[in-house]
């Protein structure tokens, strides 16, 4: 259906209904150059669904979209206002570059900027040489190269290069860390291809004794430590890792082991 | 610049769109972050990790398929939903797996370290943004098809849903951890945050966020209006969130009434957020049939019969008992043929070769509905 010719010649308003307006029920309110199209206010019509009628009348008459139904106001000497239409059809065959630059800085303000802003407002926050408190209430000095995976009451742990450090909230102890370990070592053997070495007595530098015992499966190594500390608190700490780096992170998690003291839950320091 | 609805997927796997692949990129991200945590987990404690796995496995499953049988008139995409899903139990949690340390070390800074109120802020601040991005994520690709604010809700849910499977198994895992590797405190963990919090947790929190986001993208109001509620949306969730997790009302040790007092404001805002959305879809539908459609092809009757699930199972038996069973099955086939016709108004609008084949469809389901009650 044509567009009919606009024409202004004196200033003043002149209300006009152009046909492919009244098929969606539309006036427009002309004016020396410039036209508003103006939904009508009695209508009972939701908008979503109004604004989304607008657009396919708009192609049932030949236009492709709003930009195409300013451009013929354009020509007629007159400016338009294009008719709203919801973001989630403004989007039909997109590509969404913008969508992707939003989520994606989203999800890296998040990833980056959060962990990376910690120490401007926390100075006592997790940092590789500076004694550390779990928020399971156990201190240790991480080794360089390390980093915190997670930390709150519920475990905390550190991570490098695919191995995770993980530290359970310091407990009352119950039987001794030999009967515990046994316990952990039945767990291993449960899974299929695990092979589990003796348990051995440990001593952090703090004092606190314990016991210290290592599993393989073909790829993965695990290493387990149960220390109890003289108040009858306990810590267990796992490392998990793939075997292809265990052996040259020995060193780091001796060091790390060797710091651990055992504060308790609601302990700061 | 062409729009075309017919290039649209069915469901948010979509190539062309760059949001999909970003999506993808933070999986793998998320699930690269998730897995040594559960690994751990499970080798610390195999026997409550297996527990804890078929219980939130299970409470998944059937919260799942509730929320995906709650739709008014057409149901949703399967695969779209299991995408929402995953959104909350990979991308969320592998996420937050570095972010919410670092969010609480940042509070922690700001209100001192020794604050019990840490959680309770920290927690929203990371987990409602990540949360409702996923969300976001799904209305930039149109296949998603999240059209409406009670589009936006359903898959809040399902991305609250799957964050709250994950951090829930990871939570009951370590209750399991602490004790010894027991199995009782698994499932006291279960009970307590799936069964006793399970209506006011982190899928009511997304759903808010999500209608917010529904409607951001799929009304006309002004900007203004429409950031008002996106943001606003976003503040509400983090505030429930919040006064969820605040030491509120923990004083007397009363876990249980402490969980429903702080918890039953967030599901009745919800509740009523949710009979809000549904009356404007009915709204939509009603406008829809009115303006577009002949009533040759839905009767004003029908119209009627069409809003509620109630009303159309009535109408259905109320054939079969007169005209059989066939004619009952005849007229559910019609119904839904209807149903796909307004859909497809509202999807393509009047006049597209969508909405000429789905009326087809109706007259032919009308017409074999005649046939089989006349065959009687």
């Amino acid at each position: 259906m044509p567009m009919p010719a606009i024409r202004a010649t004196r200033p003043r308003t002149i209300h006009v209904e152009l046909p492919v307006m009244k098929l969606f029920g539309t006036k427009v309110a002309f004016r020396p150059w410039s036209v508003q199209i103006v939904p009508p206010r009695a209508s009972t019509m939701p908008r979503v669904m109004r604004a989304r009628f607008m657009v396919a009348r708009i192609r049932v008459d030949g236009v492709r979209d709003a930009g195409s139904i300013a451009a013929m106001f354009s020509q007629a000497g007159a400016t338009s206002a294009p008719p709203k239409v919801p973001i989630s059809v403004g989007l039909l065959s997109r590509r969404s570059i913008t969508g992707a630059i939003v989520v994606g800085l989203v999800a890296l303000f998040f990833i980056v900027a959060v962990p990376a802003l910690v120490p401007v407002f926390n100075e006592d926050a997790f940092r590789p040489g500076r004694p550390f408190v779990t928020a399971g209430g156990i201190q240790i000095t991480p080794a360089a190269g390390w980093s915190l995976g997670g930390d709150d009451v519920l475990f905390t742990s550190l991570e490098r290069a695919g191995a995770s450090l993980v530290f359970t909230p310091a407990v009352d102890a119950e039987g001794t860390a030999e009967e515990y370990a046994q316990k952990g070592i039945e767990g291993l053997k449960m899974a299929d291809g695990w092979v589990v070495g003796e348990i051995e007595t440990y001593v952090t530098t703090a004092g606190d004794h314990g016991v210290h015992y290592v599993g393989h499966d073909p790829a993965t190594v695990a290493e387990n430590w149960i220390i109890d500390n003289d108040a009858g608190l306990r810590a267990t700490v796992i490392l998990s890792a793939p075997e292809s780096v265990w052996a040259s992170m020995q060193d780091d998690v001796e060091a790390m082991m060797q710091s651990l003291v055992i504060l308790g839950l609601g302990v700061d320091s | 610049m062409m729009r075309d609805t017919a290039q649209t997927t069915g469901s948010f796997v979509d190539v062309r769109s760059l949001v999909f692949w970003v999506g993808g990129a933070l999986a793998v991200y998320g699930a690269i972050h998730i897995y040594p945590t559960v690994i751990s987990a499970t080798q610390q404690a195999p026997q409550a990790a297996f527990v804890s796995a078929i219980l939130w496995a299970a409470y998944g499953l059937v919260f799942a398929l509730i929320v995906y049988r709650m739709e008014l008139f057409e149901r949703r995409s399967a695969l779209t939903s299991l995408g929402a899903f995953l959104w909350g139990a990979v991308i969320v949690a592998g996420i937050g797996v570095i972010a919410s340390p670092a969010m609480s070390d940042i509070v922690g800074g700001v209100i001192g370290t020794d604050s019990e109120w840490i959680p309770a802020i920290a927690a929203p601040l990371s987990e409602e943004p990540l949360k409702m991005l996923g969300v976001v994520a799904l209305a930039f690709i149109p296949g998603a098809r999240i059209r409406t604010p009670l589009d936006g809700l359903y898959f809040g849910l399902l991305v609250g849903l799957g964050f709250e499977v994950t951090e829930s198994f990871l939570f009951a895992t370590q209750a399991g951890i602490s004790m010894g590797g027991m199995v009782g405190p698994v499932v006291a963990s279960f009970v307590l945050r799936g069964v006793v919090g399970g209506l006011w947790n982190h899928p009511t929190f997304t759903a808010i966020t999500g209608a917010g986001v529904g409607y951001f993208f799929s009304g006309v109001g002004s900007a203004l209006k429409r950031w008002a509620i996106l943001t606003g949306s976003l503040l509400a969730a983090m505030f429930f969130h919040g006064l969820f997790d605040s030491p509120l009302l923990e004083a007397d040790g009363n876990v249980l009434v402490s969980t429903v007092v702080k918890g039953l404001p967030v599901f009745v805002f919800v509740l009523v957020m949710f009979r809000i959305a549904r009356k404007r879809e009915r709204a939509i539908f009603v406008s829809a049939v009115d303006r577009d459609i002949p009533s040759d092809l839905v009767t004003p009757e029908e119209r009627d019969t069409l809003l509620t699930k109630k009303g159309r199972r009535h109408a259905a038996r109320a054939v079969r008992k007169a005209s059989g069973f066939a004619a009952g099955h005849a007229a559910k086939r019609l119904q839904r043929r209807q149903i796909e016709l307004v859909s497809s108004i509202v999807d393509t609008a009047a006049g597209s070769d969508e909405v000429a084949m789905a009326s087809n469809e109706v007259r032919e389901a009308r017409q074999a509905l005649e046939t089989v009650v006349a065959s009687r």
